[in-house]
């Protein structure tokens, strides 16, 4: 069962238009208004396409964040997902790599994924400068991971912010034979785990959305008396127990009566969910 | 036992539980970090979501590993210690502390054993009037017995220091190894108990009522001590009647005579661990009920003294009050 959502959810990053032709076609994304290099559809998904290396990473992600994500909370996602080509010297081209480790061999920094997804490979990502044709580690060869998460820690969940690499190229296969045609055919060939890495993150995402979001009975107070920000998180929470305890119909008869401020409806929603919590034995 | 995935401090790789372990795991993913604060309790990081594929972390303790236990945490038979050899636990109990006290589900087990057994000797010889260690203060000692080796290390050690007693908390029915060695004397296998009701509606993942029951069953009958902890002690409607039918169903198994010792304590925790357990489950029922708060520390309004008094009256007519204690 799709999600729709009016909110963002996941965003995908990836470096090359190349990797977001196939991205866009699973997921039927639309360029968003006069952007063209960000994509999104009604189910909560975003793409951004950042150019090759960290700089560039870097750059449109400020570009973005400053066009984007002042607009409205509702366009940051929780979940953030690294998805591209990258170099390994032992797994064929085609396979997927799921990063446990990210690394940047310029700081020599590393980071660690929360293990969430799940797949056939995992291990470090090593983010480089220059493509690399030797391989001397046993990690996958990428150009961008290190600086996506860097970036993606300043608006997305921690654990939500995941990355999987596809093997473009390795010892036996070097980088001069990566065409846009492999890059369709290797992303094509993963759908169904791009797809299923995607549904995941996006559900979590989604749970969490609707944990954080604000109960229907507090935003039409809301929307009804003023409340300064004390109050409202005060009320908020009331209406959240109200909810918890299976107490809905008691909240909206409450709500109905006459009260004259935020206090006086902070003071009424209290007393009720205190008499009622002394009761213990009938 | 399925973790996500294995990571393992530098400082450690070659230690002789790491290797078992890995032995153990294979298939899972084995990632080398320097500490495990690279990956457990960052900010920003998220018990609940954590909590669905949870890691294994092996580590190395560092400075001290033996503290003192907190007033009234174990029945009085000398100066009480705790030492937590892993931090979070398998199963995933509604009301547990763990989840206000650690932003990560992950389990880190700490290997470096012999660092814990010093500790346990420094503090058994600085007190004469004797000393009693809890293991399963931040996790599930016996839980992850397969694993963590915890009893195959610990028995025999501290069956070469009678006058120190070794107090394991646990929800576990993992106690096959424990029925492999002889018993001791100094050692008490404790295991908490709530109605079948709260149990199955709060302690996720946790064995049955019976299934742990005829655990320790199996433990009296080989010899071991074993204790009964009848917490955290949730009140609401109907608690006094819940509580009759458990006492009956653990002194129906359990021979109330032989017990080490029983007791009964409320649900407590700090108020800032309340707060992030909200944030977690803004949706979960026990969590929305009214509080108290004393001293920093919440309880359920629904409960608190006069309920304490009905079931320790309702306790007594199946226990020896010489054995009980009412837990702080």
């Amino acid at each position: 069962m799709p999600i729709v959502s009016e909110s963002v959810l996941i965003t995908l990053v990836v470096a090359l238009p190349a990797e977001a032709g196939p991205l866009k076609d699973f997921f039927q994304l639309k360029p968003l208004r006069a952007t063209n290099n960000v994509f999104q559809s009604d189910q909560g998904i975003r793409l951004l396409v950042t150019g090759v290396g960290r700089k560039n990473l870097n750059q449109s992600f400020a570009r973005f964040t400053r066009s984007e994500l002042t607009k409205a909370s509702q366009q940051v996602s929780p979940a953030w997902f690294n998805i591209g080509i990258a170099g390994h010297r032992e797994l064929a081209v085609g396979e997927m790599m799921v990063a446990n480790k990210i690394s940047c061999a310029v700081s020599a920094q590393s980071s660690f994924p929360t293990p969430v997804l799940s797949g056939n490979n995992y291990g470090e990502v090593l983010t480089v400068d220059e493509p690399e044709l030797t391989y001397p580690q046993n990690a996958v060869y990428d150009m961008e991971a290190h600086a996506f998460w860097d970036m993606a820690l300043n608006y997305g969940m921690l654990d939500l912010i995941q990355c999987c690499k596809l093997i473009s190229d390795s010892p036996h296969d070097g980088v001069e034979k990566i065409t846009a045609a492999l890059i369709d055919e290797i992303f094509y060939a993963a759908s169904y785990e791009i797809r299923q890495h995607v549904d995941l993150l996006r559900n979590l995402a989604y749970e969490q959305q609707q944990l954080m979001s604000d109960p229907a009975p507090y935003l039409e107070i809301a929307d009804r008396i003023h409340l300064n920000v004390n109050q409202a998180l005060q009320v908020r929470r009331l209406c959240q127990r109200f909810i918890a305890l299976n107490r809905e119909s008691e909240l909206e008869a409450l709500l109905a009566t006459e009260y004259h401020s935020a206090r006086d409806l902070t003071h009424i929603l209290r007393e009720s969910l205190k008499s009622a919590g002394k009761v213990i034995e009938e | 036992m399925k973790f996500s995935g294995v990571y393992i401090e530098r400082a450690i790789a070659e230690h002789e539980l790491t290797q078992r372990i890995i032995a153990r795991v294979s298939g899972t993913p084995v990632i080398t970090i320097d500490r495990y604060g690279e990956v457990f309790n960052r900010a920003g990081q998220n018990f609940r979501i954590q909590k669905r594929a949870p890691a294994l972390i092996l580590a190395k303790k560092h400075g001290k590993t033996v503290l003192p236990a907190p007033e009234g945490y174990g029945f009085e038979q000398g100066r009480g210690f705790y030492f937590s050899h892993m931090l979070n636990c398998l199963y995933d109990c509604r009301y547990c502390f763990l989840q206000g006290m650690y932003r990560s589900a992950h389990y880190v087990l700490f290997v470096n054993y012999e660092d814990f057994m010093a500790g346990i000797d420094a503090e058994a010889l600085n007190h004469d009037e004797g000393t009693v260690f809890y293991s399963g203060y931040d996790c599930d000692s016996l839980a992850m017995e397969p694993i963590s080796a915890f009893c195959e290390s610990f028995i025999p050690f501290f069956a070469n220091r009678p006058a120190s007693i070794l107090e394991i908390r646990t929800k576990s029915t993992q106690v096959r190894q424990l029925l492999d060695f002889q018993p001791i004397d100094n050692c008490v296998v404790a295991m908490s108990f709530t109605p079948e009701a709260a149990s199955k509606r709060w302690e996720h993942k946790v064995p049955t009522l019976n299934k742990r029951l005829q655990a320790m069953k199996k433990l009296q009958r080989s010899g071991w001590k074993v204790a009964v902890r009848f917490e955290p002690v949730i009140g609401e409607a109907g608690v006094e009647a819940e509580y009759e039918r458990l006492f009956s169903q653990t002194f129906g198994v359990l021979s109330a005579d032989e017990l080490h010792s029983v007791s009964l304590g409320e649900f407590r925790l700090p108020a800032q661990f309340h707060k992030n357990l909200v944030n977690l489950y803004p949706d979960e029922d026990l969590l929305a009920r009214e509080t108290v708060q004393h001293d920093g520390m919440l309880s359920l309004a629904a409960g608190g003294e006069a309920l304490l008094e009905a079931l320790e009256d309702r306790l007594f007519s199946y226990v020896d009050r010489s054995r009980y204690y009412r837990c702080a």
